[in-house]
């Protein structure tokens, strides 16, 4: 069943996942946005923070959890990449990128063939509805800008003013949470409420999730790792999952960090991003 | 177990089983990280160039992640290399890496196969590339960057009509670039670009696409691919396989007949000799005979090629002779060695006599020494051993330097009609048409030749020259610009551009067009020399002194550079050092007719003119330069006084030189005779019958005297300011007296005679 809106400006009906009115064709609807910002969705999110918060007063470390709260709202999207990623969005309006790396990636698909039926579900993230499948980008909150580096060396922080209107969390990976909650692909559109929230919300979602890992001797250095751990698989890895829709630039970003490890990735390539990156004023940190 | 790649992620995922997935990751492929299936997308997003490996082993994908990773990089530093926005040293690191990384061929074709599907964009800084890399340095990496520019214009071929194809065989935009995609990845177009220039059989090509297991999944791809292979002219549909199963056996038959002529090479049939080791050894001493023709050391040049020639007498038949000679021969012609080239024709023609090639290469050699009429006859022999479309293409450019236009005219059609494919025709008729004046008809012709042949440079230099010659040079110069622009790698249009800034007297952008093709190019010696040239005309003497230097002693085997020199020479009144370099460049060079003009007018500056007239030709004159030397000599006699006979020399030019764009140059010179004589009046109608754009500025010059003199002020003045626009710095003084006399009415500053050296040395510059 789909769920729908009525247009804002010409007040009729449109189905959640247009990103424009079909109608009067007025544009810049995020779908997830919509989704998290569902009054059913807000009011299940308000009454398990509610919750949260009590039980943290009653536990002694009220003023902690608040304290946490109130830098999760400063906290960031991160993604993580590969550098050679990262230096194809630093040049996609080079022509001179943009022309060959177009070229390589046209019509990469998983092959056939029952070796390769158990990914196939999973590149096509019903999540988000066949149709707009591919507009979602996935980030994790951090509060150090440094993102889950199991996924790629880089971790680009996303600026606010680029994503907050398009951007939306949901308490955990995804794909997992279905997984654990056996929720098929085909009702992805049913999750259960309470467990995303729109960008402006985020810390909200944060302390509702965290809130009973925090404790008195928790301090304000504990945060970062507390809201995105990394683990020793992708299964142990625990962060507040970050859903951006539509495109991205270079200019999407406001600093990127490079974790190399041995001799990766090369210094050439790194310079040449570092010399990149100073362009669109964007710092390049290498650790 | 299976497994997905990519080189741009930097992470190889493998399917372990049930349910059971880890990744490994650049830098520690020694670590095994546990993955579920949700991080797939994480994992590869952003990715492009993901590889699917099936029933692969752990130590295989490892094997096969490390080459995909340094593809990945190694295609990413080179786009570095070739991007200007970065700094030299980040391009200088790129450089590096990329010399190492080309150490494995798998990488090195991997680029290729992704950089030879596109041209490459306007935004591609490849001279800037090779610019950085030398060859001593960076042994493998220029090499590439070399062939990348030279395979320009293919993959703009192979490209452009893959687009015409795609066009009408995709419905929509995505499979189209999902097909092309596919075709990339595979080093479809690669091959195809390495097949047209390698003249290797395209047939071959398309058997091995067709069977490539990664491609048969693509739809239609038989008579897509059908389509755009029979656009390559070698290639006739009937002929190609109706289905996998014919290609796979055709394939097989063609690799078996290939195995078998190779080891027929390898076998006894020549005395026990291995043909491969017999050619190595050849072509090895064939590089070294070269090496000292650079070096101009002509001695030890002539013994080696004895001790070839000796050598392949006892390993092969003779026509492999008449090979090495031959191409020695065009080795030498391209270093200006013409003396050579025809010492290694004549050879090749005594090896053997019946050798059609050969024939054609000395009639060649001949044109190059100035024996054109032998050269005519060598190309009938040459024909009656089946020369070919080269052989009649040299006999039309015989012709036409022999000044018999219409023949030479009438024999490109022939060969346009016989070779429709041939392009060189095509451009050879142009010429001619410009040889003879007729601009507009070599416009046409020029235009033509490009629609048909959008692949070859030299239409589209010859057309832009043409506009030279038309004097609209801003039309030219965009023509030049855009040739650059479609063929980055080509000298000649930037050449070409540098002297349509030096038409227009925009010297200063001339010298920088100069610099930058001597940059990308500095073994070019029209750079060089054209450089030196625009240092002359900016006055810059010492520099253009230096220039000639400098280039003589990197390319000591131009006659053109020799004589620029002594022209400077003569420029900076070093009269006598003009004469020595003269005298050496004759010595040098005995048959090129440029030093001994240029000797015959210093002569006759240094009141030499009785040696100066003995020293030109006294036959009656038959090519284009006996033409040139011809109108020295009545440059020489009205030089010392002899304004009459001067007269008849110009007018025996007018009415006998059979090059009609060289007519004018006779009329210039006959008008400064005529103004000599005060024969005001005839002077003007000589000057109205000059009709060649490039010589206005002589034309307003010379109107100015003769409009001047006869009190038209106004006519005066008009051709004055006409002149005053584009007036380059050696003629300012002259104008200026000029200007001073008839039309401020003041009294000269300079005599008669003044007057008459000054125009004569206008004259004798733009002829």
């Amino acid at each position: 069943m789909t769920v729908s809106d009525k247009c804002p400006f010409c007040n009729y009906d449109i189905p959640r996942t247009e990103v424009q009115c079909p109608h009067c064709a007025r544009p810049s609807r995020f779908p997830n946005v919509l989704d998290a910002s569902d009054d059913t969705e807000k009011q299940s999110l308000d009454r398990r923070h509610q919750t949260a918060i009590q039980e943290a007063d009653v536990r002694g470390c009220g003023t902690q959890v608040r304290q946490f709260e109130a830098e999760a709202a400063c906290s960031r999207a991160v993604l993580a990449r590969s550098v050679l990623v990262v230096e194809q969005l630093a040049t996609s309006d080079c022509q001179l990128y943009a022309t060959y790396y177009k070229t390589i990636r046209a019509g990469v698909r998983v092959p056939t063939g029952e070796k390769w039926d158990k990914l196939r579900g999973v590149t096509d993230l019903a999540l988000f509805g066949d149709k707009n499948k591919d507009q979602i980008c996935f980030a994790a909150l951090s509060l150090d800008s440094v993102g889950l580096d199991n996924y790629g060396e880089c971790s680009l922080t996303a600026r606010d003013d680029m994503i907050a209107h398009r951007a939306s969390v949901f308490e955990e990976n995804s794909v997992k949470f279905m997984e654990r909650h056996k929720i098929a692909f085909a009702e992805a559109h049913d999750l259960p409420k309470g467990f995303r929230a729109p960008w402006d919300d985020r810390a909200r979602l944060c302390t509702t999730k965290l809130a009973a890992a925090i404790h008195t001797t928790t301090t304000a250095a504990d945060f970062p790792m507390l809201l995105l751990k990394p683990g020793k698989t992708s299964d142990d890895d625990d962060f507040v999952e970050v859903h951006i829709w539509g495109p991205m630039t270079v200019r999407t970003f406001e600093r990127v960090i490079v974790r190399r490890k041995k001799n990766h990735p090369r210094k050439s390539i790194l310079k040449a991003l570092g010399e990149r990156l100073k362009r669109y004023q964007v710092p390049l940190q290498v650790m | 177990m299976e497994a997905i790649i990519s080189g741009q992620a930097g992470v190889a995922l493998l399917l372990l089983g049930e349910e059971r997935f880890a990744s490994i990751h650049a830098g520690e492929t020694d670590v095994l990280i546990p993955r579920s299936r949700g991080d797939f997308p994480f994992l590869f997003g952003g990715a492009g160039d993901l590889q699917f490996l099936e029933d692969a082993s752990h130590a295989d994908v490892i094997e096969r992640f490390q080459i995909v990773q340094k593809q990945a990089d190694a295609l990413h530093l080179t786009l570095i290399l070739l991007d200007p926005e970065l700094s030299n040293e980040v391009r200088n690191d790129a450089a590096d890496d990329l010399e190492d990384l080309y150490g494995l061929r798998e990488i090195l074709e991997h680029v290729e196969c992704v950089l030879f599907a596109r041209p490459l964009p306007l935004s591609a800084d490849l001279v800037g590339a090779l610019n950085l890399t030398d060859h001593d340095s960076f042994p493998r990496l220029r090499p590439f960057l070399l062939r990348l520019r030279d395979v320009q214009g293919i993959i703009r071929q192979v490209y452009s009509t893959w687009e015409q194809i795609a066009g009408g065989a995709f419905d929509a935009a995505d499979p189209a670039r999902e097909f092309a995609g596919a075709m990339v990845r595979e080093g479809v177009f690669r091959d195809l670009v390495l097949a047209l220039l390698n003249g290797t059989p395209i047939a071959d090509v398309y058997l091995r696409v067709m069977i490539n297991p990664h491609l048969t999944r693509l739809s239609n791809r038989r008579r897509i691919l059908t389509d755009w292979f029979t656009r390559f002219s070698d290639l006739d549909e009937d002929s190609l396989p109706r289905s996998e199963e014919e290609g796979e056996e055709r394939l097989a038959d063609h690799e078996w007949d290939t195995r078998k002529a190779a080891e027929k090479r390898r076998s006894a049939h020549h005395r026990g000799i291995d043909r491969e080791d017999v050619r190595s050894k050849i072509e090895s001493q064939k590089t070294a005979i070269v090496a000292l023709m650079r070096k101009s050391n002509l001695a030890l040049t002539r013994k080696r090629i004895e001790e070839l020639i000796a050598y392949q007498k006892t390993r092969g038949e003779t026509v492999f002779i008449c090979k090495s000679l031959c191409d020695l021969a065009q080795q030498a012609k391209d270093l200006g060695l013409h003396s050579l080239q025809l010492e290694l024709t004549q050879r090749s023609i005594e090896e053997k006599p019946d050798d059609g090639w050969s024939w054609s290469q000395h009639a060649d050699a001949l044109l190059r020494n100035g024996r054109p009429r032998e050269a005519l006859v060598a190309y009938d022999q040459a024909e009656g051993f089946a020369g070919g479309v080269v052989t009649r293409n040299g006999r039309a450019e015989t012709l036409r330097a022999m000044n018999r236009l219409d023949e030479a005219l009438a024999a490109y059609d022939e060969a346009i009609r016989d070779f429709p494919e041939d392009v060189v025709a095509r451009n050879g008729r142009a010429e001619t048409f410009r040889a003879m004046n007729r601009l507009d008809e070599a416009l046409d012709a020029y235009d033509q030749a490009i629609r048909d042949f959008p692949a070859d440079i030299f239409a589209r230099s010859g057309r832009a020259e043409t506009l030279r010659a038309m004097n609209r040079l801003d039309e030219a110069l965009a023509a030049y610009n855009e040739a650059i622009r479609a063929f980055p790698g080509d000298v000649v249009a930037r050449n070409g551009r540098a002297e349509t800034l030096r038409a227009m007297n925009r010297l200063d952008e001339a010298l920088d067009a100069y610099n930058e093709a001597i940059r990308a190019f500095p073994d070019n010696v029209v750079a060089r020399n054209g450089r030196a040239e625009t240092l002359r005309a900016m006055n810059r003497l010492d520099e253009a002194l230096d220039a000639y230097d400098e280039a003589i002693r990197d390319l000591p085997n131009s006659v053109v550079t020799r004589s620029g020199r002594a022209e400077t020479l003569r420029a900076m009144n070093r009269l006598g050092e003009a004469l020595d370099a003269y005298d050496e460049a004759i010595r040098d060079f005995p048959a090129e007719v440029v030093a001994r003009n240029g000797r015959a007018w210093v002569l006759a500056l240094l009141g030499r003119t009785h040696e100066a007239l003995e020293s030109l030709p006294v036959s009656f004159p038959v090519t284009a330069q006996d033409w040139i030397g011809f109108h020295m000599r009545g440059m020489i006699q009205l030089r010392r006084g002899d304004a009459d006979t001067a007269i008849q020399t110009f007018q025996k030019g007018i009415e006998l030189d059979a090059n009609p764009s060289q007519r004018d140059f006779f009329c210039s010179a006959l008008a400064v005779a005529q103004l000599r004589k005060k024969q005001y009046q005839m002077a003007r109608e000589v000057i109205a019958s000059i009709a060649r754009p490039s010589l206005q500025v002589e034309v307003n010059l010379l109107n100015l005297h003769a409009f001047g003199a006869l009190g038209d002020q106004n006519r005066a003045r008009e051709a004055y300011e006409l002149l005053s626009r584009r007036a380059p710095p050696q003629t300012l003084e002259l104008a200026g007296e000029l200007q001073r006399r008839y039309i401020f009415r003041l009294a000269p500053r300079h005599d008669d005679d003044w007057v008459l050296q000054a125009e004569l040395e206008c004259v004798r510059q733009a002829a």
